[in-house]
């Protein structure tokens, strides 16, 4: 069982906090805006005896902006992301994805890292942020590695993280302007933690071919990911000659591809489908801007 | 009474004046029983079985007593052998025995300087448990080898009412339709938590919690501990949206108990997972039935078989179905309810209890024979449903309406018992589809109203019914004082769950004694102060607490103007009247005096001023015999066929109340159930763990309820007003009606989108299995 209190630290720096997480090892936690911390806690999922509070770090929460790439400090509130002008065009995913997570109240603390490192298989961050081939900044007190959101997710609850490893920034590429993205969520409610989330993005060229897929699905599997097999049906091809019969192939491999539970949200034979309509929705979607974009 | 169903000239009842608590509850000041401390305070904690069925071999308590800290622990060899049975046979049993019925169910409690420490110590407490063969399906726990949760059996009476012949019936009808509807359990979702404070002194206990039903709280304590009813004080605080959950519950006798072994105060503080997975929930619910109607769409017979779920501790034999009523124009009928127990959480009333259900699938039923008929189901409710005068189908035909004799000198004050007393759903009914448009939205069974790609939209009506109070377990009363500056304290036992009874009860004092309603107090919760009562439940406080407040408030009157005439103001009482808070003769008003004048002012005959004390003189008739409110809905959905998610468009819920004696909180209670009925709709389902039991969506995370978002901004009340003769000013119940008419009204504007009949909540998943996408 838990204790009923816990140590509470205020590290000044990234380098800091990962010393105090050296020291303490997994007694100890990362605390960035305490929303999941504070109720696996409660709930005896985590040991907290001491915690690391990452919200004092000075220069961790941040949205910039320069000619290749929109980085995000780990720190991010929810809610910065959300309102965000720099997240735009293709990268608007990341923004709709922020205001559909959780409550205003919610979002107000919750950290674009935090949502990343549970690694919830729903976290509503995940699938954009894979769809758009975001590299993650680690830090620890020996130094720093770069790793790319696609192997970021290791298994339930598991990142590539290491023990005493921090997530500093996650940067975001800024894809070609022939790019088209589309976020897609499902909850019971309005307000819901995702029964399935996903995002999709292509990139085509000036002939109309598409030379990058990306889809990505949340709340089907033990981890957000990407649905390669799916992905590759569609690459390659023209937009103007994607039919039906197309589309139903890359939604009817979503279906094959996903591994989902039944749990309190949904059963799943439900995510199953909707999980085949979503992708559905999220290729018409896209491809209608792309063959606008095409004509005009 | 009965003669005077005319409409007085009213100054302040009908009146929006905003609800007495508002400014507290605002500003966060308002205190709840989760606020309440007291002075040398322990904090107990409850140690809940991990078996769904148990019997408790051995308990270990020494490790936990000698944890530094603890004050003392109970277990079932603490509790008297005493059964004790809340309200309307919603928890029956020992305050703690040496079994198990549900994962959760209380096995022993601690008391200990703080909570954290009382936590660590129920996890020392170690119990023998001998695992008992476990049920969780009503059906099965009927069947003759099932496992027996309680020692009464699991099944209770079948509770039966028929009239006619329903067989004949049938074969009588021109066109017959079957059909079946299943629910999931629907959970009160309490916002606020609970909690209960006990405190003994001597052999006398006083116990402050949030409750509905502080009179019947305290019974239940008495009951339990084997006391006299005079040494035990409910102090009820308000419990914010309680839907029916808090009345008196079992973690509040084990409170008590606590609190008389360790010699100190104890509080017991519920936690979010305790609120939703402890202490009670909806039934699981089950109804089939068949209908018969001739060509004119004249209901000619409706048979019902309803099952419900009772999980652990609930006792119920019938969950209050008046619908049966509604529909009770059906020449033949029969109405078979039967409760069984299970290893589930206790099930027990929740808001519209029976109604919101059973109920439903009347609903259906009548639908499903509107279809055969190809009549609008418009048409078809407006030419079935009770009219004033029409007998309670469901009353008159028990042994009771038979044997029952209005006293003679009540002849002439009451209506005639048995029958419906007054009735605006004909009214509801028709100006509510001249306001939502139902004409040009209505386009026949199965056809949407549009369709645009893979959504449909499309509109259904549905109506709802409750009773206005019943008298089952004794009287309601009130006691008005009159202060020697002339305000007036009311007290009165109900609840303060956000419905805001005080106000309205305040207003019917104000207008009955001619004072400002700002010059009332209300006391609600304190069981030495208030006299005995239902509470707020079963819709009751408007109705049967308004009329003895006001009988109360008439006597109070009455004595005022007896002594005025006699010292002050030349004249019979009967001349003489209040208004505004002055005494007057109402042929000579010159002759007046102020009421906080003549309440201070020495008497020439006693040398002191007058002593005023108002209880109601009034008898009052049995109201279930007679009232019932009305609610019909409107709604217009559209269902997304490829995700199955159903989305509500527009919204409209028409009343009848009868007098509206405040119309915004009337308001409040309209769209309230309406809100909450939507959701039991399409969301709201409690999912219980196959193996165990155990209840998996204890949260509001993962139990979803309807948000401001999730319903339409084009939502509309309407009231329409019907007179009723026993009720405060022609007024009646408000609080149950309204959430029983959303499923109906829902579930037909389904069917009209996408064909199907759905069980309840109509889940996406639902509606995608009823299009056979999965
Ligand atoms: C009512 C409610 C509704 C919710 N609804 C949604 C929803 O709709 N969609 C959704 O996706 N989520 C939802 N959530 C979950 C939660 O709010 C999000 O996952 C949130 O983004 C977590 O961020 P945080 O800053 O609060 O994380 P914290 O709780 O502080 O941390 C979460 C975990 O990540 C670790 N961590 C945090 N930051 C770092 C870092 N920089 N480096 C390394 N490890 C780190 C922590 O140690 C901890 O283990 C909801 C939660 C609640 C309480």
């Amino acid at each position: 069982m838990n204790n009923t209190t816990f140590k509470y630290l205020r590290p000044i720096s990234p380098v800091k906090a990962c010393e105090l997480k050296d020291k303490y090892g997994e007694s100890s936690r990362f605390w960035a805006g305490g929303t999941d911390l504070l109720l696996q806690w409660k709930e005896d999922v985590v040991c907290l005896d001491y915690c690391i509070d990452l919200s004092f770090i000075p220069d961790l929460d941040y949205i910039r902006k320069d000619s290749d790439a929109v980085s995000i400090g780990a720190l991010t509130r929810v809610a910065s992301i959300e309102t965000s002008s720099e997240l735009n065009h293709s990268l608007s995913i990341i923004r709709e994805a922020a205001g559909e997570l959780a409550t205003p109240q919610i979002r107000n603390t919750a950290t674009i890292g935090g949502n990343i490192c549970r690694a919830a298989p729903s976290a509503d961050m995940a699938p954009p942020l894979l769809v758009l081939d975001a590299e993650m900044k680690f830090v620890s007190a020996s130094g720093e590695r770069w790793v790319a959101m696609d192997a970021f997710f290791l298994d339930l609850n598991q990142t590539a993280l290491e023990e005493n490893e921090l997530l500093a920034e996650i940067k975001v590429p800024i894809p070609p302007v022939e790019t088209a993205s589309c976020f897609l969520k499902i909850g019971r409610t309005v307000i819901d933690i995702a029964i399935v989330n996903m995002a999709a993005r292509m990139t085509m060229d000036d002939r109309g071919i598409l030379t990058d897929v990306r889809i990505a699905f949340g709340a089907v599997a033990p981890t957000p990911l990407r649905i390669k097999a799916a992905e590759e049906i569609l690459l390659g091809t023209d937009v103007s000659t994607i039919d039906d019969t197309l589309v139903g192939k890359v939604s009817n491999k979503v279906g094959d591809e996903i591994k989902p539970i039944t749990d309190v949200r949904g059963t799943a034979e439900y995510r199953r489908e909707i999980s085949r309509v979503l992708t559905k929705r999220a290729i018409e979607n896209i491809i209608q801007t792309l063959q606008g974009r095409l004509n005009s | 009474m009965a003669k005077n169903n005319s409409k007085i000239p009213l100054s302040v009842v009908g009146k929006s004046l905003p609800i007495k608590d508002a400014r507290e509850k605002v500003t966060g000041s308002l205190k709840y029983a989760i606020d309440h401390k007291v002075p040398d305070m322990a904090y107990g904690k409850i140690l809940r079985s991990p078996h769904a069925h148990a019997r408790i071999k051995g308990i270990d308590c020494t490790r936990a007593e000698a944890l530094p800290g603890v004050f003392g622990v109970v277990t079932y060899k603490d509790a008297p052998d005493l059964i004790w049975e809340a309200h309307w046979h919603n928890y029956r049993g020992h305050i703690l025995d040496d079994r198990a019925r549900f994962v959760g169910d209380e096995v022993a409690a601690v008391a200990a300087v703080d909570e954290d420490i009382a936590k660590q110590a129920v996890k020392l407490i170690e119990v023998d448990y001998e695992i008992l063969p476990d049920v969780f399906d009503p059906e099965d726990a009927l069947k003759p080898d099932a496992p027996q949760v309680i020692a009464e059996g699991n099944a209770r009476e079948p509770f039966i009412v028929s009239w006619g012949d329903v067989d004949e019936g049938i074969k009588a009808s021109d066109i017959v339709a079957e059909g079946s509807m299943n629910f999931e359990s629907q959970h009160y979702a309490p916002i606020g938590r609970n909690a209960c404070i006990a405190e003994w002194s001597g052999d006398r206990v006083t116990m402050w919690s949030s409750s509905q039903t502080p009179s019947e709280c305290r019974d239940g304590i008495a009951m339990g501990l084997g006391v006299p009813l005079s040494k035990v004080r409910v102090i009820s605080m308000p419990s914010g949206c309680s839907q029916g959950m808090w009345w008196s519950n079992n973690f509040q006798l084990v409170t008590v108990l606590l609190a008389k072994k360790v010699r100190r105060p104890v509080k017991i503080e519920l936690d979010q997972r305790e609120c939703f997975a402890t202490v009670k929930r909806r039934h699981l619910e089950r109804s089939r039935g068949r209908i018969g109607c001739s060509k004119d769409g004249s209901l000619v017979s409706i048979e019902v078989d309803h099952i419900f779920d009772n999980g652990g501790y609930g006792f119920k034999d019938d969950p209050g179905y008046l619908c049966a009523d509604m529909w009770g124009k059906s020449l033949n009928g029969r109405f078979a309810v039967q409760g069984v127990s299970t290893n589930l959480v206790t099930a027990g009333c929740m808001r519209g209890v029976g109604d919101v259900t059973l109920g439903a699938f009347l609903e259906r039923l009548l639908d499903m024979a509107a279809i055969k008929l190809e009549m609008d189901p418009l048409e078809f409710r407006l030419k079935n449903h009770i009219r004033a005068g029409d007998p309670l189908q469901q009353l008159y035909n028990t042994e009771l309406a038979e044997d029952y004799q209005i006293p003679p000198e009540c002849k002439d004050k009451w209506p005639q018992l048995f029958h419906l007393s007054c009735e605006a759903l004909h009214e509801c009914l028709t100006k509510g589809a001249e306001l939502f448009g139902w004409k040009e939205k209505w386009k026949g069974w199965g056809k949407p109203l549009a369709v645009e790609g893979q959504k449909r939209r499309a509109v259904g009506v549905g109506t709802g019914t409750h009773c206005c109070g019943t008298e089952e377990d004794g009287g309601t009363s009130a006691i008005v004082r009159v202060h020697s500056d002339g305000s007036v304290s009311l007290s009165c036992s109900m609840g303060r769950h956000g419905q805001g009874s005080e106000t309205t009860q305040a207003q019917i004092v104000a207008e009955a004694l001619g004072i400002s309603p700002d010059q009332i107090d209300v006391e609600a919760g304190d069981t030495e102060v208030c006299p005995w009562s239902h509470g707020s439940v079963a819709s009751n406080t408007a109705y049967r607490a308004g009329f003895t407040t006001k009988s109360a408030s008439m006597d109070a009157r009455y004595q005022i103007l007896e002594i005025a005439a006699r010292h002050y103001i030349k004249g019979e009482p009967e001349q003489l009247d209040i208004k505004d808070g002055i005494i007057f003769h109402k042929e000579h008003p010159e002759q007046n005096m102020p009421l906080a004048e003549f309440m201070s002012t020495h008497q020439p005959d006693t040398l002191a001023p007058p002593v005023i004390i108002g209880r109601p003189t009034e008898r009052m008739p049995p109201t279930i015999t007679l009232a019932r409110q009305f609610a019909a809905h409107f709604a217009e959905v559209e269902v997304d066929t490829e995700t199955g998610q159903i989305k509500l468009l527009n919204y409209l819920a028409t009343q009848d109340s009868g007098t509206m004696l405040n119309p915004k909180v009337l308001e409040n209670q309209v769209s309230g159930g309406a809100i909450i009925g939507s959701g039991f709709a399409l969301v709201e389902g409690m999912v219980f763990d196959e193996k165990t039991g155990e209840v998996l969506n204890p949260n509001f995370l993962d139990y979803k309820v309807l948000r401001a978002p999730d319903f339409p901004t084009q939502f509309e009340t309407l009231f329409c007003e019907s007179y009723d003769p026993v009720g405060p000013y022609g007024a009646k119940g408000a609080g149950e009606s309204p959430i029983a008419a959303s499923i109906p009204a829902i579930a037909q504007a389904v069917y009209n989108a996408i064909g199907t009949w759905l069980d309840v909540p109509m889940t996406p998943e639902r509606v995608l299995r009823g299009l056979g996408k999965i």
